[in-house]
């Protein structure tokens, strides 16, 4: 009686011990696929932050070669903040500006960009073929700030990058001098 | 010797080999369920390292787009930007090294930081090409905006509702082009990253 029940007692402390065991191992691979995920998560969230970073560039330049233009629209945004001016003929304008930095408008230069980013992704088994990055600038404005005596006039662009879903958003604050 | 006697002798016999058995026994499903449990701890340090290798290795990625995207435009188009000092600090170590460039595309020579080595090379390629009022052609970088002045009249009487907005087009007269930054690490592994930069000097 004294051996058999010694014999039950050293298996249930081995059982213990493996399923301890067996535990630690289910937390251990949980751990190392949730690991694996944030692993490719990191690229994909750098690559949506280089795109992003496209669509800013595409914006300065934009606003370098074409300022005339773009302060016809922020003298639009003032006069509505004025209580004057046509918001529908504001935005309208606003929209024809911001529609060459996105990815989605067909015949844009940030169309042409995306779809050259999307050859140069290396296809692997089960990833999407293409539309593996979006890109779009949602906020361009000239913002004023008033330091120590005098006024600082700001370019502020805010775009947001998207590599296989995983999107960032970055924010860009340039300083520029506007002619009196 | 006594009846007893032979009878106690048995019994610590029996026990004795019952124990070996237990013990082999316990040990082969120790063995079973430890075996794992070490392949399982060993891929999750592979992983785990990995991780930390792709991090430095878009950490240095990043930093070369950073370089290159405030190195001088014109000697990057022209390929003239000869070798550029690379100094970047990482959590495991610091990349001291230079990339030299080769007409449009550079590399760097390898560089230990931790257990892994990197590599770095980059590619400039341009996308859009200036525009030319000579020889004028469709690749170039074409913006649009909308055109304010007055539109010509038809002939004829003025169509019914307000005119939509018309829409001109700017054909720039400067490169759009793309930086292409690959590191490599470890065995085969590399990152890729990619970003387009347009001439901000004029």
């Amino acid at each position: 009686m004294t051996m058999n029940r010694r014999k039950g007692v050293a298996i249930a402390v081995v059982l213990v011990f493996c399923t301890a065991i067996l535990g630690l191992l289910t937390v251990l691979m949980m751990n190392s696929r949730h690991q694996r995920g944030s692993h490719s998560m990191q690229y994909d969230q750098t690559r949506a932050l280089m795109a992003a970073r496209s669509g800013i560039q595409l914006a300065i330049y934009k606003y370098r070669v074409l300022p005339s233009e773009y302060y016809r629209i922020h003298q639009m945004a003032i006069d509505i903040k004025n209580g004057g001016g046509n918001p529908a003929e504001f935005n309208a304008t606003r929209e024809m500006w911001l529609r060459d930095f996105r990815s989605e408008n067909p015949d844009t230069p940030a169309a042409r960009i995306k779809a050259h980013l999307d050859a140069g992704v290396s296809i692997l088994p089960g990833d999407p073929p293409a539309g593996s990055y979006e890109f779009a600038v949602e906020e361009f404005d000239l913002i004023s700030r008033s330091l120590a005596g005098y006024t600082q006039d700001y370019l502020r662009v805010r775009a947001w990058g998207s590599f296989r879903g995983t999107r960032k958003t970055m924010e860009e604050l340039i300083e520029v001098k506007i002619a009196e | 010797m006594s009846r007893t006697g032979r009878m106690a002798d048995f019994a610590g016999s029996a026990r004795r080999g019952v124990t070996l058995v237990e013990i082999l026994v316990a040990l082969f499903i120790m063995a079973l369920a430890i075996l794992p449990a070490i392949g399982a701890f060993s891929s999750s340090y592979g992983v785990a390292s990995r991780q930390l290798e792709q991090e430095i290795a878009l950490k240095l990625g990043e930093s070369v787009v950073s370089v290159l995207l405030t190195a001088n435009y014109d000697r990057l188009l022209a390929g003239t930007l000869g070798t550029i000092p690379l100094n970047i600090q990482t959590p495991s170590g610091d990349f001291s090294g230079s990339l030299v460039f080769t007409g449009m595309t550079a590399s760097s020579t390898a560089v230990a930081i931790g257990r892994a080595s990197y590599r770095i090379s980059a590619q400039v390629t341009t996308l859009f090409h200036a525009q030319n009022i000579e020889t004028p052609h469709d690749d170039a970088l074409v913006f649009g905006f909308r055109d304010f002045a007055p539109p010509p009249l038809p002939p004829g009487p003025p169509p019914p509702g307000p005119p939509p907005p018309l829409v001109a087009t700017y054909s720039c007269f400067d490169d759009l082009v793309c930086l292409r930054v690959r590191v490599e690490y470890g065995q085969r592994e590399a990152v890729e990253l990619e970003t387009f930069r347009a001439d901000m000097s004029k």
